[in-house]
């Protein structure tokens, strides 16, 4: 009987043991997910209209320039939402945008029912622009963007700069400095395929208080 | 006799199970979303000026402690906040600028230190005196020192006695960004300067 009863509480002591570590595995698996959860390298248009485009819905080809960029540059993303009120009718992520010989950079998008929005325009690395009252009608649409510049150096993503953004970049740049690649493409403001010091002077250019908000 | 084996049982495996849950998570470095933070540096505010009087000038120097971490920029936000009258009167270092600015330490431009933020704002509304700076590296390779650095010095007029005036900064807008892009673990201490 003593025989068993250390053998039956053994059995008992490995279980919780075994139950326990299996317990924090899981709780460690769930917490290194949360923790690879990261801003996603924007590459494909992930055009989330909605409401669904009705039969009249129109089409736009847009510009919009990135400053710092006044030639043919690497081809960039941005994001666009057409807003009515606070409510944010149709959000466009990762839209295309090719370089003219000029800098003015063009995209294009599509399925956006007729009517007046205010457009949001956000770059990868620069402050939010609004651009109130925007009337799209059936078919094609041309839209400038270009009178108000995207602002560069918001590269935490927060629509701000501030000295984390300055950090972020000086920490990319090295001496000789970096050629571009696909891990640090968000660095090269000026498009000149270095990462160097005249990205920072653009960047520097905009930080003109500790905090820097986009509109 | 079997209740007993069965409750002590029972015990036994909750015991265990709280022991295999406990004891591994620490010995477990934690992963939090909080962003890192390097070794402890420091900006502090000091004085030459000892006990100065009505009319004197108060001169405050903002210095930094970096204890040989790598930095590459820095963010201050020191605040005054008073009763009544200002008794103090921010001297503006730079009349061709807008507003009031600080006298930036000039020989930190050797060592490849810019300035983008300087402004020192007072809000009477708020009975409030702010002191913005940042301060940039733009050397690649970053600016190390184990040595006290003088960024920068606010003159000040002595206007009223008060027994003393405090600056305190500003903990969510005062950071030290080391060349790995983090920030960096900051001391902060309030300045106090005894008047007369």
């Amino acid at each position: 009987m003593g025989t068993f009863l250390r053998v039956f509480f053994l059995v008992v002591l490995l279980g919780g043991l075994v139950v326990g570590l299996i317990l924090v595995g899981q709780r460690q698996l769930l917490i290194k997910e949360a923790a690879n959860i990261s801003i996603p390298i924007l590459t494909k248009p992930t055009p989330t209209p909605s409401p669904t485009p009705g039969p009249d819905a129109g089409s736009a080809t847009f510009t919009v320039r990135f400053q710092g960029i006044s030639s043919a540059a690497a081809e960039k993303v941005l994001r666009i939402t057409f807003n009515q009120g606070d409510t944010a009718v149709y959000s466009f992520t990762n839209i295309p945008m090719s370089a003219s010989p000029g800098g003015t950079y063009s995209g294009k998008i599509n399925g956006i029912n007729p009517g007046a929005y205010d457009v949001h325009i956000r770059g990868e690395a620069h402050l939010l622009r609004k651009f109130p009252n925007i009337s799209i009608v059936t078919g094609q649409n041309t839209l400038d963007f270009t009178s108000k510049i995207l602002l560069a150096g918001d590269f935490d993503g927060d629509n701000r700069i501030n000295v984390n953004d300055v950090g972020i970049l000086s920490a990319n740049i090295k001496s000789p400095p970096a050629m571009v690649d696909p891990s640090n493409r968000l660095f090269d403001v000026d498009g000149s395929g270095l990462i160097d010091n005249s990205d920072l002077d653009i960047v520097l250019s905009n930080y003109k208080g500790l905090e820097v908000l986009g509109e | 006799m079997k209740i007993l084996a069965t409750v002590a049982a029972f015990f036994t495996f909750l015991i265990s199970l709280v022991s295999g849950v406990v004891f591994p998570s620490k010995n477990q470095s934690p992963e939090t979303t909080s962003p890192p933070q390097l070794e402890t540096a420091s900006f502090y505010l000091s004085s030459d000026v000892s006990y100065p009087t009505v009319g004197d000038e108060l001169p405050v120097s903002i210095n930094l402690r970096a204890d040989g971490v790598n930095i590459v920029a820095a963010a201050i936000r020191i605040v005054y906040k008073y009763i009544g009258i200002l008794p103090i009167l921010p001297i503006d270092a730079d009349s061709l600028a807008d507003g009031t600015q600080a006298q930036i330490n000039e020989s930190l431009s050797d060592s490849g230190w810019v300035f983008p933020v300087n402004e020192v704002i007072q809000d009477k509304n708020l009975s409030l005196i702010t002191i913005d700076l940042a301060a940039v590296n733009l050397r690649p390779e970053g600016f190390v020192s184990s040595e006290e650095v003088k960024l920068a010095t606010l003159d000040m007029i002595v206007a009223s006695a008060p027994p003393k005036i405090t600056f305190h900064f500003d903990k969510t807008q005062t950071k030290l960004i080391s060349k790995e892009g983090e920030e960096v673990k900051l001391q902060l201490k309030p300045g106090e300067f005894v008047l007369r």
